[in-house]
């Protein structure tokens, strides 16, 4: 069971551990939990804070769209480990993480957990309970 | 402690466990990294109210054991951060936001 929590806004959110292998860089990421969202992406305020530079992203980047309009994002592999309400047991996650490229609208949004995850795991989500968990199906 | 305890479909290969230790040292580091970000966490959250008087429209971070980090822009965040010796991809952080406006994702 992984355990997430609503932060002051209401807004779900769930807690994971990315490492980026060829980049060699890791942070902890607090993300929005986003069933709207088809892939994991990183935003640029997590992207500083890990130490990311949008320069060592290689690649084209590829056009996704959303609400907002469209934006571009770098695909990287990655690796999310997600920790159990057990305290021992790291869920591991192999997957390519949107990484995305700065703009002007997407400078103030939080990273989104999508459904390259979420779609792994069985979500309960009672917020007039306090209550966020997932219970992990699958692992990638 | 030993790698394999990790929950992976496929089970991690060595190489990828190698990867895993050669920046964790280890999955207990892996765990405690996490454990003291949900911690830290925490702390802003019940803190928030506080800090959105005290601080507002200034950027916060805070670690485990509650010392606040304060400034003016992110890139200020990061170095106060980086004065710290500390990295700031392990601290949970919030804008204070004075007039939040709704997020539609």
């Amino acid at each position: 069971m992984i355990v997430g929590s609503f932060e002051e806004e209401g807004r779900p959110y769930v807690k994971a551990e990315l490492f980026l292998p060829r980049l060699k860089i890791s942070a902890s990421v607090n993300f929005l939990v986003d069933t709207g969202s088809d892939n994991t992406i990183l935003h640029p305020f997590d992207i500083a804070l890990a130490g990311i530079r949008v320069a060592d992203l290689q690649g084209d980047p590829k056009s996704t769209r959303g609400v907002g309009g469209p934006a571009d994002a770098f695909p990287e592999i990655a690796r999310l480990l997600f920790e159990d309400a057990d305290g021992i047991t790291p869920y591991f996650y192999r997957i390519e993480i949107d990484i995305a490229k700065p703009d002007a609208h997407n400078q103030y949004l939080p990273s989104l957990l999508g459904r390259d995850i979420l779609d792994c795991w069985f979500t309960e989500c009672d917020p007039t309970n306090g209550l966020l968990q997932f219970t992990v199906r699958r692992t990638l | 402690m030993c790698m394999n305890r990790i929950v992976a479909d496929p089970p991690l290969s060595e190489a990828e466990l190698a990867e895993l230790v050669e920046h964790y040292g280890s999955v207990d580091a892996i765990l405690e990294k996490l454990r003291r970000f949900g911690q830290a966490s925490s702390r802003l959250n019940e803190a928030w109210p506080v800090l959105m008087q005290k601080y507002p429209d200034k950027w916060v971070s805070m670690d485990a054991d509650g010392e606040l980090t304060v400034a003016d822009s992110l890139e200020d965040l990061v170095a106060a951060h980086v004065a710290r010796g500390i990295h700031s991809g392990g601290l949970p952080w919030k804008f204070l936001d004075t007039s939040p406006t709704s997020l539609v994702l």
